[in-house]
């Protein structure tokens, strides 16, 4: 009779356990689902939310748009909430059913409890002794499981998130300043010059008349393609040797321009896995020095993704006279003193940029100033403007800009009484101070790749690219001027690559199809425009009253413009491909093509 | 079985892997939408608090009267099922003695904490009540035990010696749970509490799945957290070897029937022993004198290898971590800012001044590594002591340091049995 109700009791706890297991089951897969869907399709990315943000950002005062947003995120939060809601159901489900299901397996197998029984034992056999030794073993084992533990814990006790191998001591021990392997390596063990502390104390910057005599950035002193020279020459020709001092071999390819300051002309070049500075005598061409930028890892342990166009030197050194800085596609930066020691290196990252890293590098004061803008959108908020101490490499300040990758290079202007660093990019055109990285003012002005460097002349900013507008923006505002302080914008002549050139009086766009425009520097408006016939990459240069323009060819044109036109007065044949900009010194243009390095002037020959 | 085991323990690691994205809700996209302001809650009404120590203190009563008075596994099983209820599903498994080691170990270490009283009355009322009776805490109050003591259903028996090796675990976890809430940088043993998501129907995924894995592992496996991992459970292990009343397993003479130990399912039954060797005698005192000279060094070179974790028991401080990305950000060894990143640049604090309190605390680091080697040290030379040292039994009785009190053995014991009136006991059976 008790064995027939024990069975009754079993059958039905084991039935209830079945199907409360099958709800429990059902109940967590569902759970499992629903977390995965609201992983794979998060209602923020959603492609109607995307498109309106977009929208939104074209059209800011379309209230209707606004309102038709509004409507979208409401239902998305309220789908959020539902979703939170099941989430919530479900795990109740769970446990309700997980709680049945254990009491009627309880119940089952009280029904059907059997006493154990255990079989006899020898009594002779010290079990105790048995188990005990083993488990001294087993000790043993869990002991050095724990100490290799330690071990892998104490070699990889590497910084968190970034490849593992630096750590805040390293960072306090080479006195917060920036931990590259090098700094690292040089803490462990004599130095090799790389990672050397230098104090910025005893040096001075570079005085404004030292700079203003060099060409020391992208664009010589001030970044606006202005010679401080007026005797350079005019025509060269390379197959003839007419006005060519001299040519020299440049190891690796590259399209950044040269940099010159004294008797050093500095110029990188790279490849895919190597990245090197070269330093050539500016009077006989001979290369002085080329030294290998050290691999600076993680972003140098692949290569980044580039356009041929760009490759993997495009950013225009920069030197103080005292060093040369140079950086190259994968973020590695490096300086160099300009007699050749390393001074210091280190990687920023490898630069998420769709076209590859091409702003170039400028020093103002003791500050090396890098435009590191990256990412496809400015959600990602990855894009940086730093400044690093030039004797160390510190970061002295960087600031997240609103902006995705960018190609342009800033420059520092002295306008409303202020020092100011102009820096362009999609959609903002933003001053900061160049000390602090505090912004001045921000202007909407732009849209899309840009790669055109900002102009300045007479109080006002100019940028220009394809696909948006000449601005001209009065450089003493506050907070966002784009309503207030944009002067003019043209829409005629849009450049490419080659960035503006202005003065008080023109503003002049070079299109890659070479239009040269004309634009009234006052008031705005088309002047002229002359067709080239070519196709240019290097931003326009003024020297005294006339524009050197050097196109992909390696043709060059020398015009006179006025306001009712320009006059071709001259041109020059550098005999291999150009997409460099010159640097003028004294009596001397230099000159990169594709694989040379030139110096025109009077040959002394 | 064995496949269980394994799979049970595979999904387990699984689940502590990285965790997956965090979900969030962003503000709504328009910079004119004003936020609503956050409110912090109002505080837990003190009567609450009352009620949870009455619950706490009512639990410990009745389980100690249920397994050491009335030895009732029925009443245990009740007292289980209304402190999970309580302390588990409706208190959300906090605050709990075991979480409590940790408010504990910073009042001691921090003067600048205030330990609630409350806290200090759950931390130490269990403790109190193991001292004179063992772990009857365990038994039936704790929720983490409870809710794994409900899903024991068809448990197998671990191996002895692979039982007492994977206890040290739980001494590795107490370590560490004392030594970074002392330094201030995490209370590792409330993040990693494995059944809170459940407890509280919510929570990360990790956890929930961390969870939902010890619970599969426990049907086959007695308690595993309980045995393996729990911190509170090594104390009150220690406690209990001395608990002045200790549950007995026959309430009388034992007949050596070898049932409870069978019944068991967390190996806490051990068997008479035999009488030794001379031979043996002699290897075991030898051995004994061996473990003896080696604790020092065990407990020296635990110290000095702690000492030498400092750099990675540092990272688990936020203030380090904070730093170092801090520091990675600025060389762009790292792309992209954290939560935790942006606050620190936006607050407008100095790197100079979060980098004086991360060296703080890597200096203090350096310390609590070695504390925290010297005392596996001492852990590990206990255990092989423990392991040396004979001891004598003559009937089957609990080892006191394992024994949760549950009282499965007495529903076995024949002589229980007999006491309740349910057998008979034939004297020329016995």
């Amino acid at each position: 009779m008790m064995e027939s109700r024990d069975n009754t009791v079993y059958q039905l706890a084991a039935r209830m356990a079945i199907v409360a297991g099958g709800v429990l089951i059902v109940a967590c897969a569902l759970l499992v689902y629903d977390y995965a869907r609201r992983l794979a399709k998060d209602p923020f990315e959603a492609p109607i939310y995307s498109s309106l943000r977009a929208a939104l950002e074209q059209q800011p005062t379309n209230e209707a748009l606004k309102e038709h947003f509004r409507a979208v995120d409401l239902e998305l939060r309220r789908e959020f909430f539902r979703q939170r809601a099941f989430a919530r159901s479900g795990a109740v489900l769970a446990i309700v059913s997980l709680a049945v299901m254990l009491f009627a397996w309880r119940v089952a197998v009280n029904a059907r409890r059997r006493p154990p029984a255990p079989e006899a034992l020898d009594a002779a056999v010290d079990r105790e002794a048995m188990w005990t030794g083993r488990a001294r073993w087993a000790v043993g084992g869990v002991c050095g499981v724990l100490i290799m533990a330690a071990l892998y814990l104490i070699i990889n006790a590497g910084l968190s998130g970034a490849g593992g191998r630096y750590s805040l001591a390293d960072f306090v021990r080479a006195g917060t300043k920036a931990p590259s392997p090098e700094a690292n390596q040089a803490l462990r063990r004599p130095s090799n010059g790389i990672g050397e502390k230098r104090d910025a104390r005893d040096e001075t910057p570079p005085k404004d008349a030292e700079v203003a005599k060099a060409w020391p950035r992208f664009r010589g002193p001030s970044g606006l393609g202005i010679s401080a020279y007026g005797n350079v020459p005019e025509r060269w020709d390379a197959k003839t040797g007419q006005g060519i001092v001299w040519k020299s071999a440049v190891p690796l390819p590259g399209n950044n321009s040269p940099v010159v300051w004294g008797t050093r002309v500095f110029l990188s070049g790279a490849d895919k896995t190597k990245r090197e500075v070269y330093c050539f005598d500016a009077d006989s061409g001979k290369l002085l020095w080329q030294h290998t930028v050290p691999g600076t890892p993680p972003s140098a342990a692949r290569a980044p993704k580039v356009l041929d166009d760009t490759g993997y030197a495009a950013p225009t050194m920069a030197t103080d006279g005292h060093r040369a800085f140079a950086i190259f596609a994968n973020g590695d930066l490096a300086a160099f003193s300009v007699e050749g020691k390393p001074a210091w290196s280190k990687s920023l990252g490898m630069p998420e940029n769709s076209y590859g890293h091409a702003s170039s590098l400028l020093v103002h004061k003791n500050l090396l100033l890098v435009q590191l803008d990256q990412g496809g959108s400015s959600e990602a908020k990855k894009s940086r403007m730093l400044a690093l101490e030039t004797a160390s490499g510190r970061v002295v300040w960087q600031v997240t800009r609103p902006v995705p990758n960018s190609w342009s290079t800033p420059i520092v202007i002295h306008a409303a009484g202020r020092d100011q660093l102009i820096t362009a990019a999609d959609p903002w055109v933003i001053s900061y101070e160049p000390a602090s990285g505090k912004e001045w003012w921000r202007a909407d002005c732009l849209k899309t790749d840009i790669g055109p460097s900002p102009a300045f002349a007479d109080g006002r900013v100019y940028v220009a690219n394809e696909n948006s507008e000449l601005s001209a923006i009065q450089a003493d505002g506050q907070g966002d001027v784009t309503a207030t302080h944009v002067v003019w914008k043209g829409e005629e002549g849009m450049p490419d690559t080659c960035s503006p050139l202005a003065t008080k009086e023109f503003v002049f766009l070079l299109t890659s199809f070479g239009t040269l425009t004309c634009y009234d520097a006052r008031k705005g408006g088309v002047l002229w425009a002359e067709d080239l016939a070519t196709d240019f990459a290097a931003s326009p240069s003024l020297v005294g009253s006339r524009l050197y323009l050097v196109s992909k060819t390696g043709k060059s044109f020398l015009v006179e413009p006025t306001r009712k036109g320009c006059k071709r007065v001259a041109e020059g044949d550098l005999g291999e491909r150009c997409v460099t900009s010159p640097a003028f010194q004294d009596g001397r243009i230099y000159l990169r093509g594709s694989t040379h390095l030139y110096c025109l002037g009077e040959s002394k020959h | 079985m064995r496949i269980a085991w394994y799979s049970g323990m595979a999904v387990m690691l699984l689940a502590t892997s990285t965790a997956p994205a965090v979900e969030r809700f962003p503000p709504p996209d328009f910079s004119d939408h004003e936020l609503p302001r956050t409110e912090m809650p109002a505080a837990r009404a003190e009567l609450y608090e009352y009620l949870d120590l009455a619950v706490l203190g009512i639990g410990l009563g009745m389980a100690t009267h249920f397994a050491i008075g009335r030895r009732s596994r029925r009443g245990l099983f009740v007292v289980t099922v209304v402190c999970l209820g309580w302390l588990g599903f409706w208190r959300g498994g906090c605050i709990c003695p075991i979480g409590a080691i940790q408010n504990v170990s910073l009042a001691l270490f921090e003067p600048g904490y205030a330990l609630p009283w409350s806290v200090a009355i759950v931390f130490g009322l269990p403790l109190v009540v193991t001292l004179f009776f063992g772990r009857t805490f365990c038994a039936a109050v704790c929720p983490l035990g409870a809710i794994q003591e409900l899903v024991a259903l068809r448990p197998v028996k671990v191996p002895l010696w692979l039982d007492q090796a994977l206890g040290l675990l739980a001494y590795v976890y107490l370590g560490l749970g004392v030594i970074f809430a002392a330094t201030g940088a995490a209370f590792i043993i409330c993040r990693y509490d494995p059944f809170v998501a459940l407890f509280r129907l919510g929570g990360s995924m990790n956890l929930l799945v961390l969870g939902a894995s010890f619970l599969v592992a426990g049907v086959f496996v007695g308690r595993p957290y309980c045995r393996y991992l729990c911190p509170y459970g090594a104390i009150l292990g220690l406690l209990s070897k001395v608990s002045k009343w200790h549950a007995k397993i026959p309430p009388e003479e034992c007949i050596q029937c070898r049932l409870c130990e069978e019944a068991c399912p967390y190996g806490a039954i051990r068997e008479p022993t035999v009488a030794m060797q001379r031979q043996t005698r002699q290897q075991g005192r030898r051995r004994l004198a061996a473990v003896l000279i080696a604790l020092p060094l065990f407990v020296a070179g635990g110290f000095w290898l702690g000492q030498a974790l400092q750099g990675p028991m540092a990272k688990v401080h936020p203030a380090v971590r904070l730093a170092e990305r801090v520091h990675a950000e600025s060389v762009g060894l790292v792309s992209g800012t954290t939560d935790a990143s942006e606050a620190f640049r936006t607050s407008g604090r100095s790197l100079t001044e979060l980098d004086r309190e991360a060296s703080a605390v890597y200096a203090k680091s350096y310390w609590a590594g070695g504390w925290f080697g010297a005392w596996m040290g001492l852990v590990i030379g206990g255990k092989l002591l423990y392991l040396t040292v004979r001891r004598r039994r003559a009937e089957y009785q609990p080892d006191r340091a394992s024994c949760v009190s549950c009282g499965r053995c007495f529903w076995y014991c024949p002589s229980e049995q007999a006491r309740q009136g349910w057998v008979q006991l034939t004297p020329g059976r016995q």
